[in-house]
């Protein structure tokens, strides 16, 4: 090291520049890029939120501003109306579903995806983590490496499977295994799809949590005559609420925002397409309705933002524990 | 009105299915004697979650795999490699020109990315060279040439070289597939530096928290959604469309063009890609940020405040006690980005629909499915698990080490 520190033992910006002239030229270079002051952060945050701004200020503009200037004029010239909302919501041009009802068929495929992939998680992860049985570690482990399964690889036989169920043709005689339910094209479809692929985060992420559990607690309640199922609806469920949290809002944000699988089962069905699908209707329909896009983009957005901001503390402890999601 | 009760009924429905079926069998299984109860129990709690991801995830996943090695557009006729290999006339995935190409790649020679990375490899070569001879100890023998690769100065400009090398690969060679490590270069790169840079930036400043959660707010919204929020930043002004706020302040003037379609212009392709990419940085970097800053305040205060007692500035603290420690997570930052952004598919079909060479292998495997061609939309789904499986892999591995 050539530098020779004379400053007060911890070093603050100001002191390391004064060093900065006996330093070689690399090292230098970097104290003066670590040392940027606060406002270069700002300043980065402020291009960050920059586009959204524009966004939110453009979805409250009348029709004809949007379609002549940018938003930034609205600064010299404002002038704002609700109408884009009003009509985005209730009252949509022609051949679109109202955003109102998209945002039902969003909560509609969301809420069941969220809810009965946790449930199904939570048994499965209290049973590796405290039920004996054999082939537990390498079922479990089996389980955590579907994790690593790409969504697409499962989209083209659960088309087939939705639309024409599933048979097996064994020595000559053909059994189904899974009836022709014809569930293309309603919300069941979509989301049993994203039950299935949020399963195996879900069990890791729970399975952590609940293997950490102090055995007292359990032992406790068997003393006192729980059985297993006992346990877990009084005990395990209440005391793993921080991991169901982190997992809930990261499959719920998962699956408000998913287009693919929508996509894919709902194209269909206008009528229970969720807000992504809208929205992406309305992007490519040039002409007609392009002053509803911002508003319409602000309504899909409004669920997610109010989640971050109120549980952003959840949503960053389930990307911590498991960030890699199918 | 009606729709909402149909909703809430549905939600009802569905979850109420789910626990009854669960209170049920347990109900049943209180009811076997207690030798039975150990035996059966367990599979009632594994079994749900089990039976889900058999029949909707492996059998699937194996099927993909079948149906991509099966003749005809459902695979009804026999066995063949055509969806991957296939005939001059009629290619597959990797024979055909469109996706998997490596003709014209001596044109990259004259790209002047190229050589600029060359100067750049260059140059950090000579701040490795001089970072060597100041930190090399007057007691030892110095013997021939020397470098010190990683100095912050050279170890900075060859992540830079190395990176400006692959865009001029990128920019060079066409095709789907090229597309596809593009993005995952580009976005997975890109957005690493910068989210390490602002935790490093946010972790010195009194406002932390409220910069990182502005930051950190794209990951919470749609693809979908922050495709439209960037159409206004790069619209091409046209009757019945306002600039996009890029136009405005005559962005397009670096591409010798003004205004100019940022997503479409034949003047600006291949680099229209790019600015896809951009959207899906602006998105990722709040990502590695807040995983990276967590990796940065859990580093033991003891061994920064001793090597600040032994007189190291900020920046050594950070390229030798701070970058070190966090290396493990930086791993995982990347190869989780890589997983990510194979996939990429909502921005492209939101944003340029994979016209104007913007294709990318997802949005490929949709259109198949879309046209009822299941085995080739197959293909390419195999491939993009093809791709993640080493990502995946080295992951594992990595898991299984720090575990042991």
């Amino acid at each position: 090291m050539t530098s020779v520190h004379d400053g007060p033992l911890v070093a603050s910006p100001k002191a390391s520049a004064k060093a900065g002239a006996m330093e070689p030229v690399g090292e230098r270079t970097h104290r003066f890029l670590s040392a940027v002051p606060t406002w270069v952060l700002w300043l980065l945050v402020f291009l960050w939120t920059l586009p959204t701004i524009g966004l939110l200020v453009n979805s409250f503009r009348p029709k004809q501003d949007q379609l002549t200037s940018g938003w930034w004029t609205v600064f010299q010239d404002p002038s704002f109306t609700l109408d884009n909302y009003r009509v985005a919501l209730f009252d949509p041009p022609g051949g679109y579903v109202s955003f109102s009802k998209a945002i039902l068929n969003s909560f509609a495929i969301a809420i069941p995806a969220t809810v009965v992939p946790i449930l199904m998680a939570a048994a499965a992860a209290y049973a590796f983590a405290w039920m004996p049985f054999k082939g537990r570690s390498w079922i479990f482990i089996a389980v955590v490496s579907l994790m690593a399964i790409p969504l697409q690889m499962a989209l083209v036989p659960l088309l087939q499977l939705f639309t024409n169920g599933a048979h097996l043709t064994l020595f000559g005689q053909t059994f189904t295994v899974f009836p022709d339910l014809n569930l293309n094209g309603e919300p069941i479809a979509v989301w049993l799809t994203h039950t299935c692929f949020g399963l195996p985060l879900a069990i890791f992420l729970l399975h952590n949590y609940i293997s950490s559990l102090p055995a007292d607690v359990f032992e406790a309640a068997t003393i006192d005559g729980a059985n297993h199922f006992g346990i877990f609806w009084r005990i395990v469920l209440p005391l793993s609420r921080p991991a169901l949290a982190a997992f809930a809002i990261f499959q719920f944000l998962w699956v408000w925002n998913d287009y693919l699988v929508a996509l894919i089962f709902l194209a269909g069905n206008k009528d229970a397409s969720p807000l992504t699908i809208q929205l992406v209707n309305l992007v490519t329909s040039k002409g007609a309705g392009t002053e509803l896009l911002p508003s319409a983009a602000f309504i899909s957005m409004i669920v997610p933002l109010i989640i971050f901001f109120s549980m952003q503390k959840y949503f960053v402890r389930g990307l911590l524990a498991g960030s890699v999601k199918g | 009105m009606d729709s909402l009760v149909s909703v809430i009924v549905a939600v009802v429905v569905s979850v109420a299915a789910i626990v009854g079926l669960f209170t049920v069998a347990n109900l049943l299984v209180n009811r076997l004697p207690q030798k039975w109860d150990d035996r059966v129990r367990p599979w009632v709690f594994v079994g749900p979650a089990l039976l889900f991801l058999f029949a909707g995830l492996l059998v699937p996943a194996v099927r993909t795999i079948y149906l991509s090695f099966r003749e005809g557009k459902r695979g009804e006729g026999g066995y063949t490699l055509d969806n991957y290999w296939g005939t001059p006339d009629d290619p597959g995935v990797l024979r055909d020109e469109q996706i998997f190409s490596l003709e014209g790649f001596t044109n990259i020679f004259t790209s002047r990315l190229f050589w600029f990375s060359i100067l750049l490899a260059a140059v950090a070569v000579l701040a490795a060279w001089r970072s060597a001879r100041k930190e090399a100890s007057p007691t030892r023998e110095r013997k021939g040439l020397q470098l010190n690769l990683a100095s912050p100065l050279a170890s900075i400009l060859i992540v830079t070289a190395v990176i400006v090398v692959l865009f001029a690969v990128f920019t060079t060679l066409r095709g789907v597939l090229w597309n596809n490590l593009w993005w995952v270069v580009a976005v997975t790169g890109l957005a690493t530096i910068f989210g390490l840079a602002l935790a490093v930036l946010a972790d010195r400043s009194r406002s932390e928290t409220a910069a990182k959660t502005l930051i950190f707010m794209p990951m919470a919204i749609s693809m979908v959604g922050a495709a439209v929020i960037w159409s206004y930043m790069y619209n091409f002004p046209s009757p019945g469309q306002s600039p996009g706020l890029l136009n405005a302040i005559h962005f397009g003037k670096l591409f010798g063009v003004d205004p100019v379609d940022f997503l479409r212009s034949p003047k600006i392709i291949p680099w229209n890609n790019f600015f896809i990419m951009v959207i899906m940085i602006w998105i990722q970097v709040g990502f590695a940020m807040v995983v990276l800053s967590a990796a940065i305040k859990s580093v033991p205060a003891e061994l920064i405040e001793a090597a600040k007692v032994d007189g190291a500035n900020d920046v050594q603290v950070f390229w030798r006690i701070t970058l070190p420690q966090i290396v493990p997570t930086v791993i995982v930052v990347v190869t989780t980005l890589i997983v990510t952004v194979m996939k990429v598919f909502d921005l492209v079909k939101a944003t340029t629909n994979g016209n104007f060479e913007t294709d990318v292998l997802a949005n490929r495997m949709y259109e198949n499915l879309r046209n009822g061609n299941f085995t080739m939309s197959s293909t390419f789904a195999a491939v993009i698990f093809v791709l993640i499986v080493p990502v995946m892999w080295f992951n594992f591995r990595r898991g299984k080490e720090a575990a042991r």
